[in-house]
């Protein structure tokens, strides 16, 4: 009994140390004063600041950075906006073609990225959105995901309290505003936290849609990241490390939500 | 604000199918009336109609004497108590009670003002802050309650709100809605599919079947004198006996026979015109053990099936000798004990009369309340 327990620790420790293994690795690489040692195990020296300070002060590590952070942070508000809003009608209000509006947001789950993304891309194209930042912003400021994540949360709202609401004189908007917005927390941060996820590591839609420089999120830099003499494997490494922390961050705080959301249990009395 | 609630020829479809037709109610101001009925009789739809929640197909409905038939839910004048209660779980108890109030983009200082003599009327001063989710079930009523007079609506409709609750709590709850009802003096529509809380808190029961009501009336009214088979059965636990039988007249008296029970009954008593074959029906607490009151009674000899000892009472079911059960209802610790044979008396006054269509012809307590000497006294 005692022993299986043991053991079961010693395996979790061992797992553990599997999974910090690349972590310590990046932080190793990222602290090196240069790149004489690339197996990224010791410790080659503690530069991992002054690596930090050379990234934000030279080239244009600092605009991705800024770049990242707004279309991640406008992208996943929009959703949650719109996801918030058309969610809740899909789930609780009753007009015209609801079934099939529903029906639509379902296909539209079923479909991969890169089916859309050439569509998309044309017509983007063709009102001339290209290398701009609501071309990297409109696309998925509606997702079917939330949307339907929202509608499914939104179920769990009683009919009854909304009628309530209703006879207390309250219009549809103040019930969706001071009703519904409130008891649909849970979902709404965690559509945010899955968009801004996404966005933040998404390469292929600014790769596609951005090819100036200027619009470059940190993904793309990161793929492409060139000092004057070749790629510097130290340097880069810092900017990773740099570019996981605000994702880190928004999920240290918000991962209450984002467990609850997921387990969509209805509305809690 | 003098008029209650009235319900003028309301019809509601859902599609092709007819909930009800035509239907008519007028609960009169500061009256506490009562919708009965089995579930899908359409009592909820018809309150929801009146709340608004609900379009109707055809008809009108006003609250205090206005014509409110197309008005928004919150336009109507009235205040709701919803089953389960339905109130904001992420409000505190203040939020809930002001949420009516800001809506209506009342002064924040009435609104205050307003927050606290309710919660004071309630008894919910010490609660104000709290969400729901922290109360008692007896203090998320009153909250409930509070929520729906805030307002100061013409009218209360309350939908099943005690339908969820425990035996224990509901009781209490009960209570406490007639005393609101008493204190207030409030027009209230209350609809349950519980005949204890129809005959225990309604000035008026209107039993509803089928999208028609059956019967409005008095809970003494409607126990006493229901109008058809489905009244009789419907409330009252255990059901009203009902034994077919046929009607023979004769020179002084009609003779009713039913297996091997032939019961005698002035003809002077009854309705001219009774069919040929009725239905005799008798309350479970009607069947008693012999005595002499002088009244005349019908005697029934019949074998206990097995008997239900409640404590304060007990349930007897009988079988007559011609095979049918009968319910009978005797205090405590009385009559014969299972398989043993007994005679059992039913009083005439208590006996009802029910035609081929459901529809009562005579009732017995008519004999004994219209104040004029019993037929066979003289």
């Amino acid at each position: 009994m005692r022993i299986g327990r043991s053991l079961t620790v010693v395996a979790l420790i061992g797992f553990v140390a599997l999974m910090l293994l690349p972590l310590y690795s990046m932080i190793v690489l990222a602290s090196a004063p240069d790149d004489s040692d690339l197996s990224g195990l010791r410790f080659t020296g503690f530069a991992l600041f002054d690596n930090i300070g050379e990234i934000m002060t030279d080239g244009r590590f600092p605009r991705y950075l800024m770049n990242s952070v707004l279309i991640a942070s406008a992208v996943s508000v929009l959703d949650v906006a719109i996801s918030a809003a058309a969610g809740y009608a899909l789930a609780r209000l009753r007009f015209p073609g609801r079934a099939a509006l529903l029906n639509l947001v379902v296909v539209a789950l079923s479909l991969t990225p890169a089916v859309v993304m050439i569509p998309v891309f044309v017509m983007l194209s063709e009102i001339g959105w290209l290398n701009s930042y609501q071309g990297l912003i409109a696309p998925f400021a509606a997702s079917a995901l939330g949307v339907f994540l929202v509608r499914q949360f939104a179920l769990g709202i009683p009919v009854q309290m909304l009628h309530a609401a209703r006879v207390d004189g309250a219009s549809e908007l103040r019930i969706f505003l001071r009703i519904a917005v409130p008891l649909l927390r849970p979902a709404l941060l965690t559509v945010l936290l899955l968009q801004f996820l996404a966005q933040w590591d998404n390469l292929i839609w600014p790769l596609i849609a951005a090819s100036e420089q200027d619009l470059w999120t940190l993904p793309l830099a990161l793929s492409s990241f060139e000092g004057e003499h070749g790629i510097v494997y130290h340097l880069q490494t810092a900017a990773a490390l740099i570019s996981i922390l605000p994702p880190l961050v928004l999920f240290s705080f918000l991962q209450r939500y984002y467990v609850s959301g997921l387990t969509l249990g209805g509305v809690k009395r | 604000m003098t008029d209650g609630i009235r319900v003028e020829r309301v019809t509601k479809r859902y599609g092709n199918q007819v909930l009800f037709a035509d239907i008519d109610l007028h609960v009169r101001d500061g009256e506490f009336l009562v919708i009965v009925g089995p579930s899908g009789c359409g009592k909820s739809t018809l309150m929801r109609i009146v709340a608004g929640i609900e379009p109707v197909s055809a008809g009108r409905v006003t609250v205090g004497g206005r014509d409110v038939t197309h008005a928004h839910p919150g336009d109507r004048g009235i205040g709701m108590v919803f089953q389960d209660y339905a109130l904001y779980p992420h409000l505190s108890v203040e939020g809930n009670l002001a949420f009516g109030l800001r809506a209506h983009h009342v002064p924040k200082e009435v609104i205050r003002q307003r927050v606290a003599d309710t919660g004071q009327a309630l008894g919910l001063t010490d609660q104000l802050k709290k969400k729901p989710g922290q109360l008692s079930g007896g203090q998320r009523q009153r909250v409930a309650l509070g929520r729906a007079m805030i307002r100061e609506p013409a009218a209360y409709l309350m939908d099943e709100p005690l339908s969820n609750l425990d035996a224990a709590l509901r009781v209490q709850m009960r209570a406490e809605l007639i005393e609101f009802h008493r204190r207030t003096q409030g027009t209230v529509l209350y609809v349950t599919h519980d005949q204890v809380e129809a005959m225990t808190m309604g000035d008026r029961v209107a039993v509803l079947n089928e999208g028609e009501f059956a019967q409005i009336g008095t809970p003494t009214e409607i126990y006493e004198k229901p109008a058809s088979v489905f009244v009789a059965t419907f409330l009252g636990s255990p059901r009203m006996n009902l034994l077919d039988a046929t009607v023979r007249p004769a020179d002084t008296h009609v003779e009713l026979t039913s297996g091997e029970l032939s019961w005698r009954l002035p003809r002077e008593a009854l309705p001219a015109d009774l069919p040929e074959s009725v239905r005799i029906g008798f309350r479970p607490e009607s069947v008693r053990l012999p005595v002499d009151t002088g009244t005349p009674a019908y005697e029934l000899a019949a074998t206990v099936s097995y008997r239900e000892n409640l404590g304060n009472e007990s349930i007897l079911h009988l079988r007559d000798g011609a095979g049918r059960t009968i319910i009978a209802r005797l205090p405590p610790r009385s009559g014969p004990r299972d398989g043993e044979n007994a005679t059992f008396q039913v009083p005439l006054t208590d006996l009802h009369l029910f035609g081929p269509d459901g529809r009562a012809r005579w009732h017995g307590t008519e004999l004994a309340d219209d104040g004029q000497p019993l037929p066979w006294s003289a």
